[in-house]
């Protein structure tokens, strides 16, 4: 989800606030707010104008790889957050 | 006709940021009309929503102000020049979290970087820490508390330390990561 949408990240805390109402899981949380910014599909052909279609299609996928582990390493952690 | 023009273009002009907040007046209006209860209540969780977020909101305003009076694309080449090593990735990141906008406003600044001959390492962690934003830090708090602003905070510096060191790894020229 947040590798597909964009704006600015106060939209993501609140999308990330209702997701936690509904139950949604303080990892999965985490991972929408960590691709918000990160992860630019939408960008990606601007990204790639600028620095190159390989750079651009590495660094997002490998921003959503990031994303998963670091989540998932808070939901196995299990930080009392 | 040209005077008519420049008119339809200034009043457009001063028209367009008020669509959005003239929009939601225009769907609270309708509300009203069709479900006059359900609406009041969603006006009361606006309401209580707008006065725990007053205050961070504020302080986010102040801060952004201050960025952009003192911090441009320029003053960060300037800044960010062809360092390497530790300072390179600590400045890369200082740089990331510091810098504000879209993050189109900024792809001329990487390819600048770039043509420069600034490691994509650098220039990867740039991009992956611009997700910590120092200035939507109280907005931030004030939803999910400290602990998962720390949390996510530190994870966003793991995470773009990481997303560079594959960047590095799979598009550096010379085929090998040479971290900053």
């Amino acid at each position: 989800m947040g590798s597909i949408l964009a704006g600015n990240p106060v939209n993501s805390y609140v999308i990330g606030d209702s997701l936690l109402t509904a139950g949604v899981g303080l990892a999965g949380v985490l991972a929408l707010l960590l691709t918000w910014v990160n992860v630019a599909l939408i960008q990606l052909p601007l990204e790639a104008a600028a620095l190159g279609w390989r750079f651009a299609i590495v660094r997002n996928f490998s921003g959503i790889v990031m994303a998963v582990i670091t989540s998932s390493l808070v939901f196995l952690w299990g930080v009392g957050i | 006709m040209t005077s008519s023009l420049v008119l339809l273009k200034g009043s457009k002009r001063l028209l367009k940021p008020w669509l959005f907040p003239l929009g939601v007046v225009c769907i609270y209006g309708l509300g009203l009309a069709l479900a006059p209860n359900e609406t009041y209540n969603a006006i009361q969780i606006s309401r209580s929503m707008l006065g725990q977020l007053a205050l961070p909101l504020c302080l986010a305003v102040v801060m952004m102000a201050v960025l952009n009076r003192y911090l441009s694309p320029a003053t960060i080449t300037r800044f960010l020049g062809q360092k390497t090593g530790f300072k390179g990735i600590v400045l890369s990141s200082l740089a990331g979290i510091l810098s504000m906008g879209p993050i189109y406003a900024w792809y001329p600044l990487f390819k600048g970087l770039k043509e420069k001959g600034v490691s994509i390492f650098i220039v990867a962690n740039f991009i992956g820490c611009r997700s910590v934003k120092p200035v939507l830090l109280p907005v931030l708090v004030a939803y999910f508390g400290w602990r998962f602003a720390s949390v996510f905070v530190l994870m966003s510096l793991i995470g773009a330390l990481g997303t560079a060191y594959i960047v590095a790894l799979t598009c550096s020229e010379k085929g090998s990561a040479k971290a900053g």
